[in-house]
């Protein structure tokens, strides 16, 4: 138990950095590490991802990390998605759509890297629906100790990815921040630590619909998923209080490196 | 960012309207609601495991053996009934549950208070926007639950 608490720790940790749920340690550590059935380790992974979520909301809160509204918007897409791709399940060969986001996953991540080195400031294209729905905003970056604003862009294509990364976790059953944070990242040029807020507050609306379902089905035992729930709390609690300290360089290659990974594990699913 | 900074930074920010004041205060009392969540969720965990082990000294020897979280044998409350049962048994399972289960509803906790936010600041628009999601969430969970 005090393994599972242990790990859950380190989800939490960079589940909360990086917009992740964190099933992507808490799943393979379970069931390899530890030997536990399948069904046992999605129901706790569930709960890591609303655990992320809600221990890291606080912080990104204060600090107006998270874009509330940006979040709302793009959550009616995303839960479209989910809807679809639930409906959906079954009816395609899952190992082609592992390729595909593969693919997709491993080319974000690329474009991720070549974006670090861009200043803030560029040439950020209009955009009147952005503009209509107000989601321009301000948040306090403590790496620089000062208020940055940045301007929403292209939130129809950013409307559009995230109903496809909502039907990929409807299809697959995968959390989606790996393909939300490089929607609003690429897509819509938002600051990289309000992306991962906002996913990551996105992930956690998103997992405690599902997690009512796994819990009646009983897949969500209490002594798997109690310390897994304690682990990723305190990891995201502490993780949230110290993204605003870590560079947004250091960030994106953080992210980017955990986004590699997850895109081959995914190809290599599909093969 | 400590409270000197953040009242600096929202004063800096929000100067235009009160609307805007309004917000952050909305904000806050948000986050705070979250926090709270967190920590009474956190408690019955932390309680009910240090229960569940004080009843099952066996469980700190050999915890992890994988026949006893076997998919068949679901002897953990998993309905509400079974909980609450638990809780006045004082069975440590049914604590950790009911932190769990608390923990569950702060993201759908945080959706509704959003409503009440915007309706605060009487932005009517994301009244609309927020409530087509919490729709769609209870939606999801009903196709879910029939599955």
């Amino acid at each position: 138990m005090l393994i599972i608490f242990l790990i859950s720790s380190a989800a939490g940790l960079f589940g909360s950095l990086l917009g992740l749920g964190g099933g992507i340690i808490v799943i393979p550590a379970l069931t390899l590490l530890l030997r536990i059935d399948i069904h046992y380790a999605i129901g706790a992974s569930i709960i890591s991802v609303i655990a992320t979520s809600s221990g890291a909301a606080v912080a990104y809160l204060r600090g107006r990390l998270t874009n509330l509204r940006l979040a709302m918007v793009l959550e009616i897409a995303t839960t479209t998605g989910a809807i679809t791709g639930a409906l959906g399940a079954g009816h395609i060969n899952p190992r082609w759509l592992y390729i595909l986001f593969g693919i997709v996953m491993g080319y974000s991540a690329l474009a991720m890297l070549r974006k670090r080195n861009e200043m803030a400031n560029v040439l950020i294209p209009a955009d009147p629906l952005a503009d209509k729905l107000a989601l321009h905003d301000t948040f306090y970056d403590d790496s620089v100790k000062r208020p940055t604003d940045y301007r929403v862009t292209r939130t129809p294509l950013g409307l559009l990815l995230m109903y496809v990364a909502g039907l990929a976790s409807g299809l697959l059953g995968i959390g989606s921040g790996a393909l939300k944070v490089p929607a609003m990242d690429l897509a819509m040029q938002l600051p990289i630590k309000v992306s991962t807020a906002t996913s990551n507050f996105m992930i956690g609306v998103t997992a405690a619909a599902s997690a009512g379902v796994y819990f009646s089905r009983g897949e969500i035992h209490p002594l798997i998923a109690g310390p897994v729930a304690a682990g990723v709390l305190l990891g995201a609690i502490v993780g949230s209080r110290y993204i605003g300290r870590i560079s947004n360089k250091q960030l994106r290659t953080l992210f980017v490196a955990i986004l590699l990974f997850i895109s081959i594990m995914m190809f290599s699913k599909g093969i | 960012m400590n409270e000197q900074e953040e009242s600096a930074f929202v004063s800096k920010t929000a100067t235009t309207t009160p609307n805007i004041k309004k917000a952050r205060h909305v904000e806050r009392m948000i986050s705070n609601l979250l926090f709270a969540g967190v920590i009474v969720s956190m408690f019955f965990i932390v309680f009910g495991t240090g229960v569940s082990f004080f009843h099952h000294p066996e469980y700190t020897s050999h915890p992890w053996d994988p026949g006893q979280f076997d998919s068949k044998g679901n002897t953990f409350p998993h309905t509400l009934r079974d909980v609450v049962q638990g809780l006045f048994a004082f069975k440590g399972q049914s604590f950790i549950v009911t932190g769990l289960l608390i923990l569950i509803a702060t993201p759908v906790v945080r959706v509704f208070a959003s409503i009440v936010g915007f309706i605060h600041v009487r932005d009517w628009r994301y009244v609309i926007i927020t409530t087509i999601v919490l729709g769609l969430l209870f939606f999801s969970f009903l196709i879910g639950a029939v599955e």
